[in-house]
């Protein structure tokens, strides 16, 4: 017996020593191999539809709206529609990541250039490709978004998302809370630079306690003001003036403008008008929400301040500081992508062009329900019903063609005229059309990532001193190679100036 | 669990058995290998049948073309490991992490766990134990929210503590110099509680009656622990230890990321492999590359419980794993 205790503790502890050490390698996912397209003529049998999405996570009323979808769809598309949000943030991102990896079938998604990587998931078969599909399938979308959209968005001349319709241009500035301009009287013409903003903010600091005078946040700070014209992802240095005639590509923390930058942020830091625990802040909406900040970078468009108004319930204005330019953030900014573990891609083409042409279906998705979650005002204005609270995405730059929404009736009634007029006024970035295909240095890339990481969020929020830690982030760059990566970057931008003759 | 169960069963692990007498042991047992058999299973399924997964750390995987059929890359996704100057940081707090965890969990914890059996009132004893057990329940977020509530610079305890003592804030978050110290005291506090009961739970299994003989003959309590309880604990000890060091490579994600903040300015002193695989992958979101490392962690784990399994066998037959 003895002898047998001993056997059987023999076994269990080479078991359990060898799951210490085997349990250790994350499980891979294992993935099954990806299904061809269904078959494409059957005469629309019901079908589902899932649809990822981003924003401020599931709203309460969503099984309704999706009734009320399912009753309007079923005639015309015969598909019943399942809607998931995630948050901002993290949430949305690593789901994503996890569903894509393990090769969850699932039907459409929202990708862009900031979350759920775009370029990333395409060139890795994410996505299907989406040109013939958008022919047969939604002429209209295809002619409603126009060239700048769709070439703006192809990777190789392949559309792997659709675009939604928006505005096409950005411009960085700063929306600020409108009760404590007018309680001190502010005149916000001065306004034309960051530096402009520091005697109100010493008003702020010095009369109003609880409120944040800056808001800087990692990825949302006064650097964004900068404004380069980036290429390939935001976190990766390698960029081009806006104005560049020679189109270099040159590693923007080197230049003369970013330190100066770092520098103000660093004093408004000290003294004590940016949140001091700002550089590890991951929550970004919550401060703002609670009406606890004065003035925040933000990327602009006509009537920015007043969707933020609705969505927080207070009131705020927009200054706008840098030039409108038309670049690839936004013709890549916000995208309907098709999985390529979609079961149905063709019925998923049909939805969203009937969701880009469809008020009815738009404004449903957008709002929700007439009469619950929305009132009609007139024709095309709206006012929040009486249930707005269980449904109010706010996100109607991301579901689609924008132009379709329904105003507020607190909204610019011109609102959708001053966005023709601010796509109009706007200059297409040097760079606009084309996409950086970072696979050649991914190992470079990864190792950059950390050195910002590292770094970026500190400087960005004038958690550190720049005139120390910028030089020592530089040096970190180059240990990771990032010359490799500017190399890359400018030897692709020079071969697709060549082909498309920029 | 896993390490509780070991526990009971390190001391007799010892000597070969020739085929046929296996054979008969387990039909003899067969009770026994029968109750062994659904964590086996588990094992299989969970640890082993993922470990084909490893080719995709050679390949750069394609979702399109599948597991099988993405192009084979030999060794490209392990270079961005090895690529910056980061190597060097990430392995030297890697390991000098874990040392330091492995020392405090070698003596921290048995020392609690003799206090504990020394303890008369065992009612007293148990509430001890009880409140040194409770933090191996908090997940390391929770952990993370408590020590912000003491560092965080605007409203945290010891800063408010400072200045009330007139002294300047500390920028906790921002300030690497601190952080080797505040991560072993978080460590220790989540882990000595659990590591403590394991080592309490051996010494309550050991036979009384070595205790009556000594105090028969004399011996103080101190000579009791120094004579009996702690070289009848040792086998123990080397059983956790080395598991321990087996692991030596892989580091607590949520110690390192979520109660740091992520906070940059300490990377020099917080990143560890797990951190930094995580921080270059949510960028690139190479499947290839974090089963890279993955890889990477799992090998060198194994050389290193070879390794220390082989030093101790040299030393202590007795002791050693295998």
């Amino acid at each position: 017996m003895k002898k047998a205790k001993k056997l059987l503790c023999l076994a269990l502890v080479l078991v359990f020593a060898l799951s210490a050490v085997v349990g250790c390698s994350k499980p891979t996912p294992a993935a099954a191999p990806a299904e061809g397209t269904a078959s494409a003529a059957e005469e629309l049998k019901p079908v589902e539809l899932t649809w990822y999405f981003i924003g401020n996570g599931q709203q309460e009323d969503v099984k309704l709206i999706e009734e009320e979808a399912n009753k309007y769809l079923k005639d015309k598309i015969n598909a019943t529609l399942k809607l998931q949000c995630y948050a901002w943030g993290a949430e949305y991102d690593d789901k994503l990541k996890q569903m894509i990896a393990s090769r969850q079938p699932f039907d459409i998604c929202f990708t862009s250039n900031w979350a759920n990587n775009y370029q990333q998931n395409a060139v890795k078969g994410a996505f299907l490709p989406l040109n013939e599909l958008m022919d047969k399938y939604a002429p209209k979308t295809k002619a409603l978004l126009g060239a700048d959209f769709l070439s703006g968005s192809q990777i190789d001349g392949i559309n792997y998302a659709i675009p939604a319709n928006k505005e096409k241009a950005h411009s960085w500035g700063f929306i600020i809370k409108q009760d404590l301009v007018d309680k001190y009287g502010f005149d916000l013409s001065t306004v034309k630079k960051l530096e402009d903003l520091e005697p109100m903010l010493k008003v702020i600091k010095e009369k109003e306690t609880g409120v944040y005078g800056l808001e800087a946040l990692d990825g949302e700070s006064p650097y964004k003001l900068m404004d380069w014209d980036t290429i390939g992802d935001d976190k990766c240095p390698g960029v081009l003036y806006n104005d560049t005639t020679d189109f270099k590509v040159i590693n923007e923390f080197e230049t003369p403008e970013a330190m100066a930058m770092f520098k103000t942020i660093r004093k408004f830091y000290q003294a004590g008008y940016i949140r001091q625990d700002a550089a590890t802040v991951t929550d970004y909406n919550a401060d703002e929400a609670a009406g606890k900040i004065f003035a925040a970078t933000k990327s602009l468009k006509p009537g920015k301040d007043a969707e933020m108004s609705l969505t927080h319930g207070f009131k705020w204005t927009q200054v706008y500081i840098t030039p409108p330019v038309i670049s690839n953030r936004e013709t890549t900014g916000s995208m309907q992508a098709i999985s390529s573990t979609s079961p149905n891609p063709e019925r998923a083409m049909m939805f969203l062009e009937l969701f880009n042409t469809d008020p009815y279906l738009n404004n449903l998705i957008n709002y929700g329900i007439e009469g619950k979650h929305y009132v009609k005002v007139s024709d095309n204005v709206k006012k929040a019903g009486p249930d707005v609270a269980k449904y109010n995405p706010g996100t109607g730059w991301m579901f689609g063609n924008q132009f379709l929404n329904f105003l507020d009736e607190s909204e610019d009634p011109k609102k959708w005229e001053l966005f023709e007029k601010f796509n109009a006024d706007a200059k297409g970035t040097k760079s606009l059309g084309f996409v950086f295909d970072s696979t050649p240095v991914k190992n470079e890339i990864a190792a950059v990532q950390n050195a910002w990481d590292k770094y970026v969020p500190a400087l960005e929020t004038g958690s550190i001193d720049p005139e120390q830690n910028l030089p020592k982030f530089l040096g970190e760059l180059k240990a990771a190679g990032i010359d490799k990566v500017i190399a890359e970057k400018q030897k692709q931008l020079d071969e697709w100036r060549k082909k498309t003759g920029k | 669990m896993a390490e509780i169960q070991k526990v009971t069963v390190g001391k007799a692990v010892t000597g070969r058995r020739t085929r046929p007498a296996f054979i008969r042991e387990l039909i003899k047992n067969k009770v026994l290998f029968l109750m062994m058999l659904p964590g086996l299973l588990v094992l299989l399924v969970n640890n082993y049948l993922p470990m084909l997964g490893i080719v995709i750390a050679f390949k750069d995987y394609n979702y399109a073309k599948g597991f099988w059929k993405s192009d084979w890359v030999g060794f490209e996704n392990f270079r961005y490991l090895f690529n910056s100057n980061a190597a060097f940081t990430i392995t030297r707090n890697t390991i000098l992490y874990n040392v330091a965890f492995i020392i405090i969990a070698a003596t921290v914890a048995v020392a609690l766990a003799i206090i504990f059996n020394e303890l008369l009132n065992r009612k007293l004893s148990k509430f001890y134990q009880g409140i040194m057990f409770l933090p191996y329940f908090l997940s390391w977020v929770v952990i993370s929210y408590l020590v912000f509530a003491l560092l965080s610079s605007d409203m945290g305890f010891i800063n408010g503590i400072l200045v009330k003592l007139g002294k300047e804030r500390i920028n906790w978050y921002v300030e690497p110099a601190f952080w080797p110290l505040i991560i072993v005291l978080v460590n220790t506090w989540k882990w000595t509680g659990y590591d403590s009961i394991i080592y309490l739970a051996a010494i309550i299994g050991f036979d009384k009656s070595y205790y009556e003989a000594a105090a028969v003959d004399g011996a103080t309590r101190f000579q009791q622990i120094k004579m009996i309880t702690f070289p009848m604990l040792m086998p123990v000890i080397t059983v956790l230890t080395l598991i321990k060091v087996g692991r030596i490579f892989f580091t607590d994600f949520g110690l390192f990321y979520n109660v740091t903040r992520n906070s940059g300015p300490i990377y020099d002193v917080t990143n560890v492999i797990e951190t930094y695989v995580f921080r270059a992958l949510r960028q690139t979101g190479d499947v290839g590359m974090a089963s890279a490392a993955g890889f990477y962690q799992a090998v060198i784990g194994l050389i290193v419980v070879l390794t220390a399994n082989y030093i101790v066998s040299k030393i202590d037959k007795e002791n050693s794993l295998f």
